[in-house]
């Protein structure tokens, strides 16, 4: 059989193949990611074509289980991982899932087990389907989200601006963070960026949290 | 019914003399009679299948009977479970219908008998409604087979025969092409009762030949009928497609009944089994998140109730709800204990005209029975108020009139 027929009709149904990593090339078509030592060659179809334009066409695409909230952990989980916006979102930074979910809890704003196991089980699902990687309760973005054309990251950057940061302000990514969070505090709105860091840092989640709510609220009004 | 089939179209304009009218009139007595049953008034039909019933009920009365006919009283007596209005409603359209009439046209006759023609119609009509006239079809057909068959027919009643069937036929065929068009809920309600078999196909086809072939004349009429049993026969196959393809696509298995479903596992071929399966993916290709998508989402997630600022409050310093009803409770007990010992005097018991007089005035005295009255209410305080039936008027003093009863100190509570 034809080795790319073989190869889409397996990446359609298995999703990102597996390559052997420093041997480069990928299969036609196909474009080779590479990350900490590890390969894929994701399906890329010509002009930017992604299963999206079935919409247009008014056909619907694949169900996705709980979509909603499917969508909103995988925003969560770019939240954490895409800390330099000015990039794109491949390859991203690990993140804790315990950052991811604060995230999450913050967005739709419970906090109960039963929301937080919802959202373990959404995690799952986008790990499954190679969306996110997890491993050792770190969260890192999949090799499929490079599918996205660099056309809609503005969507998404504008997305990441809006939603909270992770509740407690580990010690470790505050030094590093405090580069693009006053970055983008600058392009949008330059006093509350500017306060964020340093309230948290001083007055603790409880203050922190009040503040990141009143920014999600004007970023939904923006919206 | 052959002959009702046949009389589809009978516009004569033939001059009215009193002998087609008196032929009219029979005819029409006939036709009366048949559907007198389902007759609601002496002009429309039943609405409530209880009325059928009842005229069930009387003519199966009517059959034990035998030659005593019924009175007015038995036929009420047979259809007593029935409600009396109904039962003379329905026993009066009867009569009127002609179904069931005196035993001699004679005045103040009192008894009666039931007729032969409404019984049969009666008949007719539950069997239309069991199966929809499939049944009735076959044995019509197999009736017209034996009349065209028979030598003595002529050639204008096997012209009748087979016009009527056309018509019958065509009507059918009509129905079913309705309701093919219709919701698939209403095919899979209705079609089963009319949709044709092979058999009834046959039937018709063998109706047509042994016409033709004996009256060669007829083939006008004869063409007529075959086209009609056709159109019949397809508008069949096209309701029992679309039935079938519709259970196939919707997946709903109850569109079709089980024995259908067994069937067909048993009986398709592999090809055919394979088919069933042609839509589905089973190796699906992931979910596709759409940057928009997301946004779309987080956008739409459900939003937790903002939390309400409290009611301003006053600058003055406020112990709160709670404090001031615990603080009042404690005091409410010692003001009634302290004026419950003070109408006491020391002593255990005290008559309550006495207390109420020792307080001077009506409305002070009016005040200590209402505080009395509430320290007996109190079961965390041993005091209790117990009345006798006894009444004491005074009508010179404050207290003009009072209940003898007694103001006590409860054993109790010590």
């Amino acid at each position: 059989m034809d080795d790319t027929a073989l190869a889409w009709a397996r990446a359609r149904a298995l999703g990102p193949l597996p390559l052997t990593p420093g041997v480069p090339g990928a299969p036609d078509g196909m474009v080779r990611l590479e990350r900490d030592g590890r390969a894929w060659a994701l399906p890329l179809p010509p002009d930017g074509a992604t299963p999206g334009l079935l919409e247009e066409y008014q056909i619907a695409g694949v169900p996705v289980e709980r979509s909603g909230e499917t969508r909103r952990v995988l925003a969560a989980c770019l939240k954490c991982c895409w800390r330099d916006l000015q990039a794109d979102p491949w390859p991203g930074e690990p993140a804790p899932v315990e950052d991811v979910l604060s995230v999450y809890q913050h967005m739709i704003g419970r906090s109960d087990d039963m929301h937080r196991n919802w959202a373990l089980g959404a995690l799952r699902r986008l790990c499954d389907s190679a969306w996110l990687e997890q491993a050792d309760g770190m969260v890192r973005l999949g090799p499929r989200v490079a599918a996205w054309t660099p056309e809609s990251h503005h969507q998404l950057r504008d997305l990441c601006r809006r939603l909270p940061s992770p509740a407690p302000p580990a010690a470790a990514p505050l030094p590093e963070g405090a580069g693009p969070a006053g970055e983008d505090g600058d392009a949008v709105r330059p006093a509350g960026a500017s306060a964020g860091p340093g309230v948290d840092a001083i007055a603790g989640p409880g203050v922190g949290g009040a503040l990141m709510d009143a920014e999600t609220g004007g970023g939904e009004a923006r919206a | 019914m052959s002959e009702s089939l046949g009389s589809g179209a009978p516009g004569e304009a033939e001059a009215l003399s009193l002998d087609s009218a008196l032929a009219d009139e029979s005819v029409l007595a006939t036709y009366r009679r048949m559907f007198a049953a389902l007759a609601r008034d002496s002009g429309a039909v039943v609405e409530d299948p209880m009325l059928v019933d009842i005229a069930e009920t009387l003519f199966a009365a009517f059959a034990e009977a035998g030659e005593d006919w019924l009175t007015h009283e038995r036929m009420r007596h047979v259809c007593r479970r029935f409600p009396a209005e109904a039962f003379e409603n329905r026993l009066r359209v009867l009569k009127a219908l002609g179904a069931i009439r005196e035993v001699f046209p004679k005045p103040n006759q009192l008894r009666y008998r039931a007729s032969f023609t409404s019984v049969v119609g009666l008949m007719f009509v539950r069997r239309m409604m069991a199966d929809g006239g499939q049944s009735e079809m076959h044995r019509l057909l197999a009736l017209e087979d034996l009349n065209v068959a028979d030598p003595r027919t002529t050639e204008e009643e096997a012209r009748a025969s087979a016009d009527g069937l056309a018509l019958a036929f065509r009507l059918w065929a009509l129905e079913l092409v309705t309701l093919a068009a219709g919701t698939i809920e209403e095919l899979r309600e209705q079609a089963p009762k009319l949709w044709g078999t092979e058999e009834i196909t046959a039937r018709a086809e063998s109706v047509h030949a042994t016409i033709l072939s004996r009256w060669p004349s007829l083939d006008r009429v004869c063409t007529e009928l075959r086209a009609a049993v056709y159109a019949y026969s397809d508008a069949s196959r096209r309701a029992a497609r679309r039935l079938a393809d519709s259970a196939g696509t919707t997946r709903n298995l109850t569109l079709l009944p089980p024995e259908t479903w067994r069937t067909f596992a048993q009986t398709a071929s592999r090809e055919r089994l394979a088919a069933v399966l042609d839509g589905f993916v089973f190796d699906a290709p992931a979910p596709w998140h759409d940057p928009s998508d997301i946004v779309r989402a987080v956008d739409e997630a459900p939003r937790p109730a903002p939390a309400r600022p409290s009611p301003p409050r006053s600058d003055l310093p406020d112990p709160g709800a709670a404090a001031a009803d615990a603080r009042s409770d404690t005091s409410v007990l010692d003001r009634l204990t302290a004026i419950a010992e003070g109408a006491l005097g020391g002593a255990d018991s005290v008559p309550v005209a006495d207390a109420l007089r020792a307080a001077g005035d009506w409305p002070a005295a009016r005040r200590l029975l209402a505080d009395l009255a509430t320290a007996d209410l109190r079961p965390e305080l041993p005091y209790r108020l117990r009345w006798a039936d006894g009444l004491a008027a005074d009508p010179g003093s404050p207290l003009s009139w009072a209940s003898h009863g007694v103001f006590e100190r409860s054993a109790a509570h010590g």
